[in-house]
């Protein structure tokens, strides 16, 4: 190949690729959680019996932003809050020791869950799993988690359906027990929300 | 039109006699609410009887309409709960009613009355396994007198103790007397599958009995032996009374995606004259988060005859305290010829206003497709339990 036709190449894949870089960072988005059709809970096992206890009903709002920078994929990071005075487990005197005595929801009304990096790429309307890191926020402590997030791009909003588990002796959490039931350290969470997307430039 | 009848003697011994049962029900339809093992709130791993100090809270919670906070506790929440003391037992009472070809009659009788209590004895004496010693003490129930006129003598009976020991997480041992663990240990005396198989409440034998439960899969191993002490007067027709067997038992239930219990059961008893080999089948399936479907079926050989004995009942519970039924069940003595073969369809209603205070109205219809008559029947139970 003669060098000018490989120049010729070279120039217009760097032109082609700084254009993209280009147009990727001129529609860079913002995820906005819809809180009215967001759910979060979880499920712990209660001891005698491996007692399934399924907590739901808690709201989520919270917003991504897309980073553009590399363009082999797009990365979105954000902030989302759950709400837990709403959770429910089915049974209202376990309702009320869970938020008064042991989440404590009077002083700390939201648990925060950053999420690092997910490939927004990587998502298509098709059902895509990844992995994920963050980190979850619950009564003043911080700890690092990994989950399993399912996504479905359904334009222009975003499907999520998040899992992760947490060890209630990693936050300043007494383990629940009470007339004979103990529910067992690890606890499993799940975060499912649609985030609609705002093109910004 | 033909007319189905069914002897009034037999509607009498189907409801009422040696009735001493009026410990805490079983209810396999909780598994709608997480509760898969039976553990959680009775003593007993199958369900039924003494009720621990969470499984009140929890009859409260679910099965009252009204309730202030403790007064599912003893004698009306006097006293705290305690984890390691349960304390049952109460009284019933039921009217009945039947209605046929040849004559229309009702009955009011005490069902039963007992007391039961339960006592863990913890860490101090076992180190860390958990020992239950559980005993429940009555007097029989039933009419003052029989069919033919003759009065019945009540005596004062235990039909349940045992010592339970609990080695680890999902182990449970027991021997004493109790009721043999199999299908979905309903409480209902004249279900045809606790009528036809000899295990209905009342039935209560010596054995020893293992219990393996996990997160999906609840399995029992019984050993039973004939309780020579008490005679059952024949109430169950044309099977061996369970009260003289010796025999084995096995059961076991799946909980599948984490929503469904279904199960299997087996049996096989040896009377003074015969043998005789019980399997079935049983469900808890939750439809919707206020309705559950019942079902168990069984199967049974015994002699040359073979029996099959179903029934399946809906359940609403979409109010706390208020819960309509409807059931649908067959007895077929024998599966070769309709001798004895007996339908039965009926509806009602269990009303639990406040925690201790139980009402039963149900209704229903009874076919003898042997003899082609029918008999409509009812019954009110009132029930205070302690």
């Amino acid at each position: 190949m003669s060098s000018r036709i490989f120049v010729s190449i070279l120039r217009n894949a760097t032109f082609s690729t700084l254009a993209m870089v280009a147009s990727y960072s001129a529609n860079a988005e913002t995820w906005t959680v819809d809180s009215a059709t967001s759910k979060a809970g979880f499920v712990a096992i209660g001891s005698p019996g491996f007692l399934r206890i399924s907590g739901e009903g808690a709201r989520v709002k919270g917003v991504a932003q897309s980073n553009e920078s590399d363009p082999a994929k797009v990365t979105v990071k954000g902030t989302f809050e759950v709400e837990l005075a709403s959770l429910k487990t089915g049974m209202s005197l376990r309702d009320k020791h869970m938020k008064e005595k042991y989440l404590e929801v009077g002083k700390f009304p939201v648990a925060a869950l950053t999420i690092e990096a997910v490939d927004l790429r990587a998502i298509d309307i098709l059902p895509t799993e990844q992995d994920f890191t963050g980190k979850l926020t619950l009564k003043g402590v911080t700890k690092q988690i990994h989950g399993r997030a399912k996504l479905t791009r359904t334009d222009p909003a975003v499907q999520v359906e998040a899992n992760f588990s947490i060890n209630l002796t990693d936050y300043p959490i007494d383990i629940p027990a009470w007339l004979g039931i103990t529910v067992a350290e690890k606890v499993d969470v799940n975060v499912h929300f649609i985030a609609n997307s705002a093109s910004t430039h | 039109m033909c007319r189905y009848v069914m002897p009034i003697a037999h509607l009498a011994a189907t409801l009422s006699l040696n009735l001493v049962s009026s410990a805490g029900e079983a209810r396999p339809e909780y598994v709608r609410h997480g509760y898969f093992s039976c553990t959680s709130c009775h003593v007993s791993p199958g369900g039924g009887g003494l009720l621990k100090a969470y499984g009140r809270m929890v009859a409260t919670e679910k099965l009252s309409a009204w309730a202030k906070e403790n007064e599912d506790g003893p004698l009306h929440g006097a006293f705290e709960p305690d984890e390691n003391l349960a304390v049952g037992g109460g009284v019933r009472w039921i009217q009945t009613y039947s209605d046929d070809a040849q004559t229309r009659k009702g009955s009011f009788f005490r069902m039963s009355s007992d007391i039961e209590g339960g006592l863990r004895l913890g860490k101090g004496v076992f180190k860390q396994a958990r020992v239950w010693v559980a005993s429940r003490v009555g007097i029989e129930g039933g009419p003052d007198k029989s069919p033919t006129g003759e009065r019945i003598k009540h005596r004062t009976v235990s039909p349940t103790h045992y010592m339970q020991w609990e080695p680890s997480e999902g182990i449970y041992v027991r021997a004493g007397r109790f009721a043999t663990r199999f299908g979905l240990m309903i409480p209902d005396h004249s279900a045809s599958v606790r009528t036809g198989t000899g295990l209905s409440p009342g039935a209560e034998t010596r054995q020893i009995e293992a219990t393996f439960t996990t997160k999906v899969l609840d399995l029992t191993f019984s050993r039973f032996i004939a309780s020579r002490d008490r005679n059952l007067h024949g109430l169950w027709i044309d099977t061996a009374e369970s009260r003289d067997e010796n025999g084995y038992a096995a059961h076991a239930s799946f909980f599948l995606v984490e929503k469904y219990r279904i199960g299997v059961q087996a049996l096989r008893g040896t009377n003074t004259d015969m043998v005789r080999t019980v399997r079935g089948i049983h469900a808890a399936l939750p439809l919707s988060s206020a309705w559950t479907l019942l079902h168990e079926t069984d199967w049974q050989s015994h002699q040359s005859k073979k029996s099959h004995l179903t029934w399946t009942k809906l359940i609403c519970d979409a109010f706390p305290g208020l819960s309509p039924y409807t059931w649908i069940e067959a007895n077929r003595p024998d599966m070769a010829t309709s001798r004895g073969r007996r339908d039965g369809v009926g509806a009602g209603i269990a009303i639990k206003p406040r925690p201790h205070f139980n009402l039963d109205f149900a209704s229903g219809l009874a076919l003898d497709r042997e003899k082609y008559t029918y008999a409509l029947n009812g019954r009110v139970i009132a029930h205070y339990w302690f």
